[in-house]
């Protein structure tokens, strides 16, 4: 039996029990005021001791880090001008009432050097719409290609002006055309694809024979490997064979190929000994005046010496009358033309084995100027480091190569063959190849700020110490 | 609030909401440089939407507040509420791209995270437990006049103990609260102007009388004055009535009317006891939920300025 009716139990109920406090309540009312007093408190603390981190959208960049925590130097009120524009410790008067603190070109110019990219571009979008910051440690100049394509896919040029490049570009898979080379016709550049491969032609002004090089059992090799030029020497069977990497060597920079250098990798192979009669004599490897100002005086100087054979018969005698006799000078009626014809002979015999020379009476020989290109495709960059791990014949077809005017450079469907798309593939942005600030109108590496200047965050190059 | 049927149209909107928010989310999320960012013009959309639904949400506090205005049922408050709250969660983390950010943007996320969490958290413990109280406790009462509810019972079987037994020694109740429950328990009798009852004399003085008072101040009444009586032998149903059985056996008929109601009052103090643990559980959640949503939306709107700002 119930103790209570349901009027009973009712009755204990105090009526006005929803107008006394109670603590379940009240401390939900205190929590709820405390707690965003408590937000508000925080905000208030950062803002007093002038702490901007509590603002950030994320870590800035590497780059940046040490300017972290000084958000002005980025962020300046719009009314401010100029890129020289004073932007800490600045009285608020001059900065401005404006509450927007944006990021504009001129912050970015004050530190860094932005070339134009070309000057025949339409328009030129703001810094920060390619370099985005506060995204963690992330490399700011490594972007998507949208932001290349959204001209290059339909490249547009200012009015009057003709684009030089393709024009309809998606990525290097789509629309990229084949890599270009510059070919001297006549007295101005032409750039040639690689795929006109009837047009191409290497005007190194070098004779060259890859093919023949790559060969095993040259002479003279064998000689190298057991030197100190081994490194670029395989020994085979066959006897030694060279090695590409005993010509071409990375330059200081490691990315590219040092030029070749006579003196440096075809000597030991190819000593300049003018003349068979002569084993012992040497030319220099220089410009065509002073190898004829050598030869000459040598050749001078051994028609004085045969024309002394007469004195007594001892050794040395004998053997300048046997080289003289070896020469023909004892015969020899008109020394000066003698030499001269000696002179010819080499130039037309032992130069040309290399170089293109021509040679007239009376005249210095003409030689062609080598002009083998130290980077072969400007408008882009390559790096070799990362390369290195490929055989140098996968990209430059150099082993069946015979002939001096072959490109041997790759296409692009060799580099496609990594470089494609894919989670599996190798990188194919745009910006892994090009840059879009033209590097060659960069201003000198002489800065305008002090490290003082940097570490106090002054960075207005015009600012006086008091 | 119960999800029934009625919620169905609710949680389709809600997916779909979140399908073409995701729809949109991906193609931007690749095409975007470091991924989405909450900056774009996308980003500032999903940002701006979560906010007005955070907004929303909060409203709901303010309805409470003035529960007359003419501003749709409350029931449809509630559900718009708890739906519209969960899309805050795809907006948000879509606005932010799945990335914390700086201090301020990583506090939001967490509290986001807290808020959303105990919201859910309630919603699912409102799924059980006020059926379960309805069916287990049969003499529920006003949550905030337990307290008071449980002195009128020790009051009430103190007076039918020293009915029996003669005046006990009993101090004047105390507890935690016990100004309040002495106000409850004299404020009646002091307002009455009527002679007060002589003290009662023992019903049968001897060994059964001295039994009943040992038992009741050892065993009973502690039980009734404990503030969380959820130990000795009254805390379950199954040992209460063990020992009323035993003092039924032990005393005489006269005294059985006696031990009935202590029995009917210890198991009220019992269920009560219950009640106010459930309660606790049922909106206990409410001490994170609502604190953190408040500062959830002060924090929020804080960012949203400041974002205008950088």
């Amino acid at each position: 039996m119930p103790r209570y009716t349901t009027k009973g139990r009712a009755k204990r109920i105090k009526l006005d029990y929803l107008q006394r406090s109670h603590p379940f309540r009240r401390w939900k009312i205190i929590l709820t005021i405390a707690v965003p007093a408590v937000a508000v408190a925080w905000i208030v603390a950062a803002t007093v001791r002038g702490d901007p981190r509590l603002y950030t959208s994320g870590p800035v960049s590497q780059g940046h880090a040490m300017f972290g925590l000084e958000c002005r130097l980025c962020h300046r009120p719009e009314g401010a001008q100029g890129r020289l524009t004073p932007v800490v410790n600045e009285p608020p008067a001059q900065r401005g009432p404006t509450f927007r603190l944006r990021v504009s070109d001129e912050a970015c110019l004050t530190c860094h050097d932005a070339p134009a990219h070309n000057a025949s571009q339409t328009f030129t979008p703001a810094c920060a719409t390619c370099h985005v910051e506060h995204k963690g440690p992330v490399q700011l100049a490594s972007m998507s290609d949208r932001k290349c394509t959204q001209c290059h896919a339909g490249l547009k040029t200012k009015p009057g002006t003709s684009a030089t490049f393709a024009q309809a570009i998606g990525s290097f898979h789509s629309g990229h055309p084949e890599f270009a080379i510059s070919v001297k016709d006549g007295a101005r550049a032409r750039r040639l694809r690689l795929d006109r491969a009837s047009e191409l032609k290497d005007a190194a002004q070098i004779n060259f024979n890859h093919e023949f090089h790559l060969e095993p059992g040259l002479r003279g090799v064998d000689e190298l490997s057991a030197g100190p030029e081994a490194r670029g020497v395989t020994k085979t069977s066959a006897g030694g064979r060279l090695n590409c990497a005993y010509c071409h060597q990375p330059d200081d920079s490691q990315a590219y190929m040092a030029p070749v250098r006579f003196a440096r990798h075809c000597v030991a192979c190819h000593a300049l000994d003018f003349d068979p009669r002569l084993p012992s004599a040497v030319v220099p490897h220089d410009t065509p005046r002073n190898v004829r100002a050598f030869l000459r005086d040598f050749f001078a100087t051994t028609v004085e010496e045969c024309r002394k054979s007469g004195a007594p018969p001892d050794d040395a005698a004998t053997e300048l009358r046997r080289r003289c006799q070896t020469l023909g000078l004892v015969k020899a009626d008109d020394e000066a033309a003698w030499i001269a014809t000696q002179l010819a002979t080499v130039f037309k015999q032992n130069c040309s084995f290399c170089h293109s020379v021509s040679v007239s009476p009376g005249r210095l020989p003409g030689m062609a100027a080598t002009a083998i290109p130290t980077r072969w495709f400007p408008h882009s960059r390559f790096d070799h480091r990362p390369h290195r791990v490929l055989g140098c014949v996968e990209c430059h077809q150099a082993a069946r190569s015979r002939e001096t005017t072959d490109v041997l450079l790759p296409s692009i469907k060799t580099c496609r063959d990594c470089h494609r798309q894919g989670a599996d593939a190798a990188r194919s942005s745009c910006v892994e190849c090009h840059h879009y600030h033209d590097k060659a109108l960069e201003r000198d590496q002489n800065g305008p700020f002090a490290i003082r200047d940097l570490r106090q965050r002054r960075l207005d190059p015009r600012r006086q110490d008091p | 609030m119960l999800l029934d049927r009625t919620h169905r149209r609710w949680a389709v909107g809600c997916l779909l909401v979140t399908l073409l928010a995701s729809a949109v989310y991906v193609p931007y999320h690749i095409a975007g440089e470091h991924g989405a960012s909450g900056g774009t013009a996308i980003g500032l959309a999903y940002g701006s939407a979560g906010l007005a639904l955070m907004l929303y949400a909060g409203a709901l506090g303010l309805r409470r507040q003035f529960p007359s205005w003419r501003l749709g049922r409350g029931e449809t408050w509630m559900r718009g509420h708890l739906w519209l709250g969960l899309l805050i969660v795809p907006m948000i983390v879509f606005h932010g791209g799945f990335r914390l950010g700086g201090t301020l943007t990583t506090l939001l996320m967490v509290l986001a995270a807290v808020v959303m969490l105990s919201g859910m958290m309630g919603v699912a413990l409102q799924q059980v437990l006020p059926r379960l109280m309805l069916e287990q406790l049969p003499l529920e009462t006003v949550y905030e006049q337990i307290d008071d509810v449980v002195a009128q019972l020790r009051a009430q079987a103190d007076e039918l103990v020293a009915a029996v037994t003669g005046p006990l020694p009993v101090p004047p109740p105390t507890t935690r609260r016990g100004w309040r429950l002495r106000r409850v328990i004299r404020s009646p009798r002091a307002a009455d102007p009527r002679p007060r009852r002589p003290e009662p004399a023992p019903l049968i003085p001897g060994p059964e009388t001295d039994a009943l008072r040992q038992v009741y101040l050892g065993t009973i009444r502690p039980f009734l004055v404990s503030f969380r009586p959820r130990k000795g032998q009254l805390a379950t149903p199954a040992t209460a009535a063990a020992l009323f059985l035993h003092l039924r056996l032990t005393l005489s008929p006269p005294f059985h009317e006696t031990v009935d109601a202590l029995q009917a009052i210890a198991d009220e103090r019992r269920q009560l006891a219950s009640q106010k643990r459930l309660h606790h559980l049922l909106h206990g959640w409410l001490f994170v939920h609502v604190p953190l949503s408040m500062a959830l939306l002060l924090l929020s709107a804080v960012h949203a300025l400041m974002a205008l700002r950088y």
